[in-house]
């Protein structure tokens, strides 16, 4: 029996193979999602971040089988936000960005008042979130500081093959306060990286020659942190130093620093496990918990309103206080893509820095200088 | 005399006859391989005749033209009385008379029509068996067996009547005695059988060189004639119900994946019994979990029976002698899991001669040599099994195969010393290693290293013991051997045991056991290092865990009358588990996200008791005869575990860790009722059955929904406990005899759980009963076997089961920066799809003839005919997306080759 005949007979007996399987859901119910939260800094307040200010929003959308590919969003509802004095605000729909929107600019929550999200769809199936106040602290984001380091990463070199590379960068970390209140608390950390970038083949005067970017995709993930103590340094993200444009020019970092309660804690700790699963020793299957309800619907309710202390922080990244150089490589790579052989590529970021990774704009955004 | 008559076997009265020729298809291989056996009954000799022509002839050469010309068998217990010469023939005579006056001092038995024995002393002959066999030298070989089963009988007492000597059979059944004489008469008795005296007869015509000593179970003697010519009903007779007992010889008739013969998949064609399809580590008994299953190897304990993730069972033929399955616990001797216990006894060394016995297939070879170390007293057996499928898969320019890699080895090897005529000892050492590889970080490995010593002795002939000493160990582990995130996991398992037990035998019916168990586990839930020095990973150890557990039994059976009889048995076990320890106290009010918060933490010193736990758990059948081939018979059994395995998958795994109860872990206890008719047909060459069940299960164990289980300090705190119960009835038809045979099983039955945790934030399913991991409906399986001629057998296997529970992702929605995050339906909602798979073989075994010292069979299999591609498991990706997982894509012939070398 020739080899080829062994190795056949081997494969097929064991190698895994996979092929889609989709499950007859029966009893399907439908579902509403609502994700929301709200904070203790108001639209004007987020501007001094600096930043271009954040409004609370809702997004409301139906849940969506296993097997589709986009959600719903649901229109037409009627979503407030509703005070323990009984003061109502109502969320305007934004049908461009397909989210409810709290208009008013110096909404803030308050310490000590009790809020809930009531949405009111156009069915007139109503869903409230239970009543929640801000915690009882609010702590300043402490000092960002960074060290040189080096991570080792797999890097794929083909489409079998990847090779094992070390890269130079710095671990950023944040101070986590000094904490005497006796209570645990509960942080949470998102980051809104910026940076500019410099299409190198342009011009200095083209218009598309500098760009302000930002990305939902860099540094998407968030850090959390239980805390009764304080006083220490969190490391919350790598960045690197050698071969990334995003520090070329300039590069900074908006550290929004959270700090929930228990329940809305532990609601992203569950989130973040599940989005992280996949492998050998994962946890049986869990649901998210939701402080949603509802009573008069069918309807399943998913998400979580959180009513957040925040405060945030830019941080901007000097490459001077580096130990060593950071050299600018995209002229020289723009170059050598240029003199590629074969037909022209089309705009790159070479020419035009619109087309630059991430969310590029060829203007500065509102909060750049001050 | 016909010298080429085909070997056969007559018992002592007609109704053994009648018995044999119906009887377990094993009996007629048996007696088929055996030599000869022939009954002492009274026939006229007297048509032989001699005249005065035999004068001056040696006697040997009268024996010599007397057997050509008569066709008899004449054997002379004092060989030099062939040297005598004849004298004094005067006229035609019976040879009878004459031998009469010219022995006068020996005693003439004319033991059937052709065969004559010269005895030097008399002896009471009634109900005995003479055997003829090829003298070895100066030693007789003999083998005792089940009349009923054809297994060997270990310890059977031998006792040789010329000088009241004795010896014992080994774990092969087996015996040898030296003697100068060509007849030896030896009396075969063993507890529960009747005693059986046995003529054996040197012939230089025969060429099997041991002697096969049929016994027959006395527990199902009734003294009466007619009742006994159906005993052979074991099925119906015997008082215990759910046992299921399969020898190797049918597991190796079954078609095989791979070549590879598995007795794991063997025992799931029986009723109530599955695994985990494909592939998965372990197998289910009447609903159970996995782990809560006893295996034992000559009374070691197994903890994974599976080698390559489930691909091949880790025993090795060659050595399994027989499998019995014990359902619900079985008799009181038995304990530590609620389910069952699957009893695995390996043979020994042949103790008079060397053989060589192997074989050959795609993925792995074994080899195995046995052969005496003192002839007829001591012997040795020692093989092994390698995998080249590491060596396969490295021969091909692929990267993705080059850089996986799934590769066993075991090796089982015994010693059997007959210490005196009253004692033997066994020593059985087993060591297995696994290593799987699939991609390119991660290793997956588990070892297995037992050994276990068990010495036998007989006290009297209704007085025997047996002392067990063995030693369990199982490790598993990862290695995930990335610079970046690189770690080594392991976790494991030791357990020292010491069990005694002794048989009684109280008069004609009735047997007392009693014995204790002592079992001293140290497990260890959990180690992970980094890989390399990887300053990445933090290093976690999970502190081990120390047991004791101990238990006396007692059981009794006895016979109230000719139709019921009884088995009780009581068995007291006692946990202890002993620090050093921390053990955590938990607040389930006010939980620390999905699990309870820990409040606090109690610290015992080195062997400070921090739990322990004990109960009785009563075992009692009955048996109700109802007529000669019918019996109804029920059983109640209560069980108990301490040990409890983690599984931190959705589906088992060799790396699935163990603890031990605790404050927070209480024991698991069963209650099993079963209730089952037997009834055989046409002379039991069909037997049926149908068994009922009905079992619950306190503090069965379930996992919070969410919780991490791996390397989890605080595990007791995920762990939920609560009721499991399961009931089912399962049907069998079996065909034991004829050239079609086989059995199909059928099995109804659900398994399920209700879990009510400390607070309703800990409920599973809102507390509501909710199908387990192992609830199949249905399941049917059909084994036939077509042997062709003697050298040709063509097997078939269907199996179906109903798909295993399952929880699934039934809606997703986006949150966050989550395209998808997963709504999951209530735990064990829905089922993966039912598996079904149909294979063949067919065996062509090389002819048997005699003085062929080499054997072989080659084996054809069709795993999969019809390529259903049955799930694994089912995978998620991270929309939410189902993928069903098959390892078999299509359908898998293989060869396989076997040999042995006598």
């Amino acid at each position: 029996m020739g080899r080829y005949v062994l190795f056949i007979l081997f494969i097929i007996s064991v190698s895994s193979c996979q092929e889609r399987y989709d499950f007859v859901i029966v009893n399907k119910t439908e579902g509403v999602v609502i994700e929301a939260f709200i904070s203790d800094k108001s639209f004007n307040s987020t501007l001094s971040y600096p930043s271009d200010g954040r409004y609370f929003t809702v997004k409301l959308s139906k849940l969506s089988d296993v097997t589709n590919e986009k959600n719903e969003s649901i229109s037409g509802a009627r979503v407030f936000i509703i005070d323990g004095d009984g003061n109502e605000i109502r969320y305007t729909e934004n049908h461009e960005t397909e989210e409810y929107v709290l208009l008013d600019k110096d909404f803030a929550a308050e310490p000590g008042q009790s809020y809930k999200l009531l949405v009111n769809l156009h069915s007139g199936e109503v869903f409230s979130s239970d009543w929640a106040q801000l915690p009882t602290s609010s702590t300043e984001v402490g000092e960002v500081t960074f060290i040189e380091t080096s991570r080792d990463e797999y890097v794929w070199v083909d489409t079998d093959v990847k090779e094992f590379r070390s890269f130079e960068g710095i671990d950023v970390s944040v101070k986590v306060p000094k904490n005497t209140s006796g209570d645990m608390l509960f942080y949470k950390w998102d980051y809104d990286p910026y940076w500019v970038f410099v299409a190198s083949m342009l011009d200095r005067d083209h218009p598309n020659k500098t760009c302000w970017v930002s990305s939902p995709y860099y540094l998407e993930h968030f850090n959390m942190q239980k805390d009764i103590i304080g006083d220490y340094s969190k490391k919350m993200f790598f960045v690197r130093t050698i071969g990334n444009s995003k520090i070329y020019e300039y590069f900074s970092v908006l550290i929004i620093q959270t700090v929930l309660s228990e329940e809305y804690y532990n609601f992203w700790k569950d989130f973040n496990v599940q989005s992280q699963n996949g492998g050998l020793f994962d946890q049986p299957p869990f649901n998210l918990p939701t402080n949603y309800s509802t009573e008069n619907s069918e309807k399943s309710v998913n998400g979580f309103f959180g009513v957040v202390n925040e405060n945030a922080k830019r941080w901007v990244f000097d490459k001077a206080e580096l130990s060593y150089p950071v050299y600018n490589d995209l002229l020289e790579i723009c170059i050598l893509e240029s003199e590629l052989p074969g037909p022209p590529m089309g705009p790159t970021p070479c020419d035009n820095c619109t087309y630059a990774e991430g969310d590029s704009e060829n203007k500065p955004p509102n909060w750049w200088g001050k | 005399m016909n010298k080429d008559r085909p070997i056969s076997a007559f018992l002592l009265r007609e109704e053994y006859s009648v018995m044999f020729a119906n009887s377990f298809p094993k009996i007629v291989l048996v007696i088929f391989f055996s030599l000869l056996a022939i009954v002492v009954n009274a026939q006229n000799s007297n048509y032989i005749t001699i005249d005065k022509s035999a004068n001056g002839k040696l006697l040997s050469t009268l024996v010599r033209e007397v057997e050509y010309k008569y066709d008899v068998d004449i054997a002379f217990q004092d060989k030099t009385l062939r040297k005598k010469r004849i004298k004094g023939i005067t006229r035609p005579m019976s040879l009878m008379t004459f031998l009469k006056a010219f022995l006068p001092n020996k005693y003439i038995v004319d033991a059937n029509k052709d065969m004559f024995l010269v005895l030097d002393y008399r002896v009471d002959l009634s109900n005995s068996i003479v055997t003829g066999v090829k003298k070895n030298g100066s030693f007789f070989r003999g083998r005792v067996y089940d009349v009923l089963t054809g297994e060997a009988i270990e310890g059977a007492s031998i006792v040789f009547i010329e000088n009241n000597s004795g010896t014992v059979t080994s774990s092969s059944g087996e015996f040898m005695s030296t003697s100068s004489k060509d007849i030896i008469i030896v009396d075969v008795s063993f507890i529960g059988y009747n005693t059986q005296r046995v003529i054996i007869s040197s012939s230089t015509m025969l060429e099997s060189k041991v002697a096969d000593i049929p016994m027959e179970s006395s527990s199902s003697l009734l003294g009466d004639v007619l009742v006994t010519a159906k005993r052979h009903d074991e099925n119906i007779k015997i008082e215990t119900i759910g046992i299921q007992k399969i020898g190797i010889a049918t597991i190796k008739e079954m078609p095989t994946f791979l070549g590879e013969v598995d007795p794991i998949k063997s025992i799931a064609t029986l009723p109530g019994v599955s695994t985990n399809g494909d592939l998965g580590s372990g197998f289910s008994v009447r609903g159970s979990e996995n782990s809560q299953n006893l295996i034992l190897q000559d009374g070691a304990i197994i903890f994974n029976p599976t080698h390559l993730f489930g691909f091949f069972s880790v025993f090795n033929p060659d050595f399994i002698k027989e499998i019995s399955l014990l359902k619900g616990g079985g008799p009181a001797m038995y304990g530590g899991r609620v389910a069952s216990v699957m009893n695995i006894e390996t043979s020994t060394g042949d103790v008079t001669d060397f053989s060589v016995s192997g074989g050959v297939g795609l993925i792995s070879s074994r080899l195995t040599l046995e052969g005496p170390i003192n002839k007829g007293k001591s012997s040795f057996k020692v093989g092994g099994r390698v995998s080249y499928s590491d060596w396969f898969l490295k021969m091909f320019d692929d990267i993705q195969l080059n850089n996986s890699s799934a590769k066993f080895h075991d090796i089982t090897a015994s010693f059997f010393q007959q210490i005196n005529e009253k004692s033997f000892i066994t020593v059985t050492g087993y060591y297995s290693h696994d290593e799987f590889k699939l991609g390119v970080d991660s290793t997956f490995s588990w070892t297995t290293k037992n050994i276990s010593v068990n010495w036998d002795h007989k006290y009297s002939e209704d007085s025997r013991s047996r002392l067990t000493l063995a030693s369990s160990n199982y490790d598993s582990g990862v290695l995930h051997d990335n610079r970046v995130s690189g770690f080594d996991y392991m976790n494991g398992i030791n357990v020292l045991t010491a069990n005694y037990g002794h048989s009684f035998k109280v008069g004609e019916k009735t047997t007392l056991n009693l014995g204790v168990n002592n079992n001293f586990s140290k497990i260890r839930p959990g180690k992970s290092t980094a890989y390399n020095g990887n300053e990445n990973y933090l290093p976690i150890e999970i502190r081990n865990q120390k047991t004791i557990e101990s238990s006396i039994f007692a059981q009794v059976n006895f016979e109230l009358n000719d139709r019921i009889s009884v088995n009780v048995g009581l068995r007291y076990s006692q946990f202890w588990r002993l620090g050093e320890d921390e053990i955590y106290s938990f607040d389930y009010e006010n939980p620390d996200g999905r699990t309870p918060s820990i409040v606090d933490t109690t610290y015992y010193e080195h062997n400070d008791v921090v739990a322990s736990y004990g109960g009785l758990e009563p075992r009692v059948s009955v048996r109700y005869l109802i007529g000669e081939s019918a019996s109804l018979k029920a059983g109640y059994n209560k069980t108990q575990q301490f040990l409890h395995q983690i599984s931190t998958t959705t589906s088992p795994t060799p790396v699935d860790y163990w603890i031990s109860s605790s404050v927070n872990i209480l024991p698991q206890r069963s209650n099993h009722f079963s209730l089952g008719y037997f009834q055989n047909f046409d002379d039991d060459i069909f037997e049926t059955s149908i068994e009922g069940f009905y079992s619950n299960t306190d503090n069965a164990i379930d996992y919070i929904s969410g919780v991490d289980l791996h390397l989890n300090p605080a595990v007791e705190g995920g762990v939920i406990q609560g009721d499991g119960y399961a009931y089912g009835v399962e049907f069998m038809v079996k065909k034991n005899q004829g050239k079609l045979n086989g059995w199909v099983a059928y099995t109804y039955s659900r398994s399920y759980r209700v879990m009510k945790g400390k607070t309703s934030d800990f409920d599973i399913n809102n507390g509501e009963p909710y199908r387990s991991s192992f609830d199949q409906p249905h399941q049917l399986s059909v084994i036939l076997n077509w042997r062709i001629n003697n050298q040709v057998v063509l097997s078939s296997n269907f199996t179906y089961n109903t798909g295993r529970p399952i929880t699934i992702p039934i809606s997703k929605y986006s949150y966050g920066n989550s395209l998808a995050v997963k709504n999951y339906s209530a735990r064990n909602e829905y089922r993966m799809p039912d598996y079904h798979r149909l294979d063949l073989s067919l065996t062509i075994s090389s002819k048997k003839k005699p003085n062929k010292k080499f054997s072989s069979e080659v084996v054809v299999s069709l795993f999969n005919v019809y390529a259903r591609h049955n799930a694994y498991e089912i995978y998620f990706n991270e929309y939410g997306r189902g993928y069903k997982t098959y390892i078999l894509g299509s359908i898998v012939p293989s060869v396989s080759y076997n040999f042995k070398i006598n």
